[in-house]
């Protein structure tokens, strides 16, 4: 059901930028109608990183911070009480495509 | 499980035993074992589980104690206030990583060699004042994979009071300095 949703959702707001699958391939703004400066959000990036994350996580117990950073946003989570043992993971998702270009899954 | 440490048995009683020591004790090695077994690794449902090694101070022996299923989560568990052992002392806890398969195998991550403890796993051990040794899977990138175990935190129970704590939760915290031990 979580799955579901984040696979709804997530295309639906790239969508607002051309879509996720579309982006690479237009030649230019205009040719979609929409433009955007960065496809993928920061909130948007939250979502891909959520949707990633919650089959190994109980999102919950987490804040998410986002880093920006030139080319892509770093979404890191980090458990919110710091008595636990255990760690979040951390993403490095692609401002233009939405992909996940790289993922630590500390724990 | 493939130890990555050398098989030494306990011998010093005065000095609590190293993560070395413990992981090469049989009957936690087997411990270790069956809490990664439990803790649905590779499956849709990984929950990390784990728990205290005591060692007692008559006969130096070491037993543990799993946690319930109450503390472990996915992606954490709370290891505060171990319960009590008569005549023993908590010398170090124990938990595992486990993952789902799609973790694993999906091609954008690193495989199991990028899933070492945390920083937040060091951080805690340090501050407690007993080493915390980590169970998971790793190789599976290269073929060779096992399941092993290693520790973060101090090397031994008030091994480095200088990075530890007040005592709290259950734990030595920076009480106990065992540095002179080897």
């Amino acid at each position: 059901m979580k799955i579901c949703f984040y696979l709804l959702c997530v295309p639906l707001l790239l969508a607002n930028c051309g879509g996720l699958g579309t982006i690479e391939q237009t030649a230019s703004p205009q040719s979609t109608g929409t433009p955007c400066k960065e496809a993928v959000t920061k909130e948007t990036a939250i979502l891909i990183a959520r949707g990633d994350a919650v089959d190994n996580y109980k999102l919950s117990d987490y804040n998410i911070t986002v880093e920006d950073q030139p080319d892509a946003w770093r979404v890191v989570f980090k458990l919110k009480d710091p008595g636990m043992v255990g760690g979040g993971p951390d993403y490095l998702i692609d401002k233009k495509t939405g992909k996940i270009l790289k993922a630590a899954y500390y724990k | 499980m493939r130890s990555q440490t050398p098989q030494n048995p306990v011998a010093d009683r005065r000095c609590p035993p190293t993560v070395d020591q413990i992981i090469a004790n049989k009957k936690i090695r087997a411990e270790l074992n069956v809490a990664f077994s439990v803790s649905g690794h590779r499956t849709d449902n990984p929950l990390e589980h784990g728990g205290w090694i005591y060692q007692s101070l008559r006969t130096g022996r070491l037993d543990f104690i799993r946690a319930g299923d109450e503390r472990a989560a996915s992606g954490r568990i709370d290891l505060r206030n171990p319960p009590s052992l008569p005549g023993a002392i908590v010398v170090a806890d124990y938990h595992t990583h486990p993952y789902t398969e799609n973790a694993a195998t999906n091609s954008l991550r690193e495989g199991f060699n990028n899933m070492r403890p945390s920083q937040q796993d060091e951080d805690v051990a340090f501050k407690v004042g007993v080493p915390d040794i980590v169970v998971y899977e790793s190789g599976s990138g290269n073929g060779a994979s096992a399941i092993v175990a290693s520790g973060v935190g101090p090397n031994r129970r008030g091994g480095a009071p200088d990075r530890a704590g007040a005592p709290a939760d259950g734990f030595p915290g920076n009480s106990v300095d065992n540095r002179g031990c080897r």
